[in-house]
């Protein structure tokens, strides 16, 4: 018990770190920002996969059916950080931004030797933009200059459950609470007498529930190949917003409230985003993965125009070698890990698709006898493109996992 | 348990660390429609409003620093005239009682440099003793429709081509008869001599009236410095030893501190305005081929009617009025470099009466102006422009003055002191002289 005790202590310590998403691309002024992957450290080393892979060293939080592969009477520990370097260019300027993050923080337990769960927490989504566009003038035939400035992000808390159904089958299931604030403006500079421009300031306060189910059917094909199959679908029904606006008159020497309106709505619906992935094991020694998903963003309500959106498919590919992998000592073999990804992109701007590409290298160093580990992913990837002035962010990223397991209920000797 | 402690404030420190942001925000500049956004600022320039002259033609002259003489006569704005009426008042003199000699009387007069209308015709001034007691009425005031009975036979008159820019004093020989009572009663030191009250009995005022119909109407100075305007009563000391005289004068000049005003006579007959007559009658610019007046002196104001401004808030599910503006073109023919345009004209809030209720304020209580550019959007010809927001905003807050309007008209300083006009229209009828751009942040959300 003292751990349960240790663990809520340090949860609550962290929970207040959450909120705080980094990001400083501009796309992240679309819907709820930039969407953030919810995996572990082995996940993003391997291309960002997870609906096949199973295993009792690391947690995945990419498919709730994975669970089932912890083994009895242990309790697993997982939290990560990113550091990601960015390039944001597009044909004005450069700039190199640096954020970092937590990336995810889950503790996984079994509960009966069939079924086991898991409590989470993850970024969902990231906001923080600055951009300078212009609008037309209604009225005229001209256009005014517009600053449009954003912070805040979603995160989401789960709690999830793993079922094995048959000795080669498993299903699981994520219900998770999506939360987070965002502060939104929107300067019009439209100088009209003494007013030298309109300031519109939303405080935006998002809730909402999410479902993931996937399932997991593995199999040995020879005593030397194991073949996973996953499916997962993850429905992110409405998201509840409720924000504060306040339209001001800015003059050069004060800024008077025109307009304010408390408890607005505004709520927003996410698409379902489906995946079905495979996971190919040789000698237990290499793991083969990959990741098709697909959710159809064209019917999604996100405040944005149907024009400015698309169906995001994304592929996902990830490879993992532990080449001094001992049976005995199967938790300290170090592991190596690459992978690529590439993603259509759900945002369609000026007719050009928002897409992405990167590719992901990763090791797993075994720090303690007792199948703990720090992982370390790098992912080298670019979205976006410099056509009709849009932004490319090119970008480094970072991410260090602690991987930590423990015997669950049962009292050390010498402790 | 303990051998946790380091791990988890490692964690922590770690986590706090990770969560920073090491790079300031940094703007990009995209194109058009990047972002859709539900809201914008609009231009609303076709919201309806009615335009018509009012006369408003009752208001207090007896503040006035300026004696007006004359009149002149448009083919817009009628026949406008000027009487001027005032006290004057007596000094202490000082003289040597025995051999003076009384010669003449004279009434000077300054210009003060402003006119309006033609300075080409000849004018004839007279001179004419108030026979009236002058008195403030109930309210303590005068207005610019009084008027007190006078001499029928002027006490002197001055016919003379008007040089408003010119330093030359006017003199106005008087009645040496009348300038010999004075004369005396000054050198027998009477009573009634003794202060400007007492004298005020006797001698109750000077009326400034013009004959026929003069060109211009003319500002007189009512500085009192050098005793100007006013009488000078001349005399000479009889000298026996030496031949020649020794000229001078006793002053009865202008009283600032009595009642003084400027009556105004207007006469609409035959001009655009003709129908008008009548105080709170309206004409509206469809009548007048739209164009509309302010004058002061008689008191036409431009009135602009916006019935529609309530409809505002329903221009979209979110709206928030920001400023409007109302621009006024003057017509094209009406001003020139001898009669230009004012640099201001003041705004006004009228209800449903066309009574002036009073000038149209900020909310920090400063007066509303219509400001005349000179150069700017409409092919350099020179334009007012007014800030009318305050008037929107208080008509938005409240329903129950939905009946108000907007006068424009003359500066307040200039409404008793001088008969300027400014004509606002344009020679093609079919041009809109008055716009009205009412900018609003719409959200279509």
């Amino acid at each position: 018990m003292n751990k349960l005790f240790f663990t809520l202590i340090f949860a609550l310590f962290i929970i207040p770190v959450f909120g705080q998403n980094n990001t400083n691309s501009p796309y992240s002024v679309f819907g709820i920002g930039e969407l953030d992957f919810t995996g572990g450290g082995r996940n993003i080393g391997m291309g960002s996969t997870g609906v096949a892979l199973r295993s009792n060293l690391f947690l995945n939080s990419v498919n709730p059916a994975s669970l089932t592969a912890i083994e009895p009477k242990s309790f697993g520990f997982d939290m990560g950080f990113d550091m990601k370097l960015s390039n944001l260019e597009n044909t004005n300027k450069s700039v190199n931004v640096l954020n970092g993050n937590i990336s995810w923080l889950q503790f996984a337990f079994p509960i009966t030797s069939r079924l086991s769960a898991s409590i989470s927490m993850n970024p969902k989504s990231s906001v923080g933009y600055i951009i300078y566009s212009a609008k037309p003038f209604e009225g005229t035939n001209t256009t005014y200059p517009v600053l449009y400035t954003g912070t805040g992000g979603l995160s989401e808390t789960a709690i999830s459950l793993g079922f094995k159904c048959f000795k080669n089958l498993s299903v699981g299931a994520t219900m998770s609470f999506l939360w987070g604030d965002m502060n939104k403006q929107t300067e019009e500079f439209t100088p009209v007498g003494s007013v030298t421009s309109i300031l519109e300031n939303r405080d935006i306060h998002y809730n909402g529930m999410a479902l993931k189910t996937g399932f997991q059917y593995y199999k040995s094909l020879t005593d030397k190949v194991d073949f996973t199959l996953g499916g997962t679908a993850d429905f992110t029904g409405n998201l509840n917003s409720t924000y504060d606006l306040t339209i001001s008159e800015v003059t050069s020497s004060a800024t008077t409230a025109i307009l304010t309106e408390t408890n607005a709505h505004d709520d927003m619906s996410l698409p379902v985003q489906y995946g079905l992935g495979m996971a190919l094991g040789f000698y237990h020694k290499t793991t083969l993965t990959f990741d098709y998903k697909r959710s159809d963003w064209t019917n999604a309500n996100v405040n944005l125009s149907s024009k400015k959106l698309n169906i995001n498919n994304s592929f996902h590919f990830g490879a993992e070698i532990s080449p001094k992998y001992d049976t005995g000592r199967k938790g300290e073999a170090m592991k190596y890990r690459f992978g690529a990804l590439y993603q259509t992109g759900y945002i369609n701007v000026y007719g050009i698709a928002i897409d992405s590409y990167a590719v992901t290298l990763g090791m797993s160093v075994p720090i303690r006898r007792d199948r703990t580990s720090l992982n370390f992913s790098l992912e080298a990837g670019r979205q976006g493109t410099l056509q009709n002035s849009l932004i490319r962010e090119s970008y480094l990223k970072l991410n260090c996992s602690f991987n930590l397991w423990e015997k669950w209920f049962v009292k050390r000797a010498y402790d | 348990m303990v051998r946790y402690i380091p791990q988890a404030i490692c964690l922590i420190l770690f986590g706090f660390l990770f969560s920073c942001q090491f790079s300031d925000k940094t703007e990009f500049q995209i194109g058009d429609n990047f972002v859709d956004s539900p809201s914008r600022i609009v231009l609303i320039d076709t919201m309806k409003f009615y335009t018509s002259t009012v006369l408003s033609d009752s208001f207090a002259t007896n503040t006035t620093s300026r004696i007006l003489i004359g009149g002149w006569n448009s083919a817009i704005t009628g026949k406008v005239g000027c009487t001027s009426y005032f006290e004057l008042a007596t000094e202490s003199y000082s003289f040597v009682a025995t051999n003076l000699v009384y010669d003449s009387i004279v009434f000077v007069m300054k210009y003060d440099n402003y006119y309006v209308g033609d300075t080409t015709k000849m004018m004839t001034v007279d001179v004419r003793r108030i026979t009236q007691t002058m008195v403030l009425n109930t309210d303590k005031y005068l207005s610019n429709k009084a008027s007190f009975l006078t001499d029928p036979k002027p006490m002197g008159k001055l016919s003379f081509y008007p040089g408003p820019n010119h330093g030359d004093s006017l003199q106005v020989k008087i009645d040496t008869q009348f300038g010999k009572t004075l004369y005396d009663l000054i050198i027998n030191r009477s009573d009634t001599i003794s202060n400007s009250t007492i004298f005020a009995e006797f001698f109750k005022g000077i009326a400034l009236t013009t004959e026929s119909s003069p060109g211009v109407m003319l500002g007189i100075n009512q500085g009192t410095s050098s005793l100007v305007p006013g009488f000078r009563i001349y005399y000479h000391e009889k000298v026996t030893a030496e031949p020649g005289t020794k000229k001078t004068y006793f002053s009865i000049p202008y009283n600032a501190d009595g009642i003084h005003f400027n009556h105004f006579d207007r006469d609409f007959t035959g001009s655009l305005m003709a129908g008008i007559e009548t105080n709170g009658n309206e004409m509206s610019s469809d009548m007048t081929s739209g164009k509309t007046v302010i004058q002061s002196g008689t008191g036409l104001f431009t009135k602009i009617k916006i019935p529609g401004i309530q409809t505002i808030p329903g221009i979209a599910s979110r709206v928030a009025f920001i400023s409007a503006r109302l621009t006024l073109l003057p017509l094209e023919s009406s001003y020139d470099k001898m009669n230009p345009l004012p640099d201001s004209l003041t705004v006004y809030i009228a209800d449903r009466k066309n009574v002036i209720t009073g000038q149209l304020l900020t909310s920090t209580s400063k007066a509303v102006y219509a400001l005349k550019v000179s150069n700017g959007e409409f092919d350099n010809v020179p334009y007012y422009v007014a800030d009318v927001s305050p008037f929107f905003n208080t008509l938005l807050a409240d329903q129950s003055t939905n009946e108000q309007t907007l006068f424009v008209g003359p500066v307040a300083s200039s409404m008793v002191n001088s008969a300027k006009s400014v004509i606002i229209g344009r020679e093609n009828s079919q041009v809109k002289p008055i716009t009205l751009s009412v900018y609003c942040y719409i959200d279509k959300n």
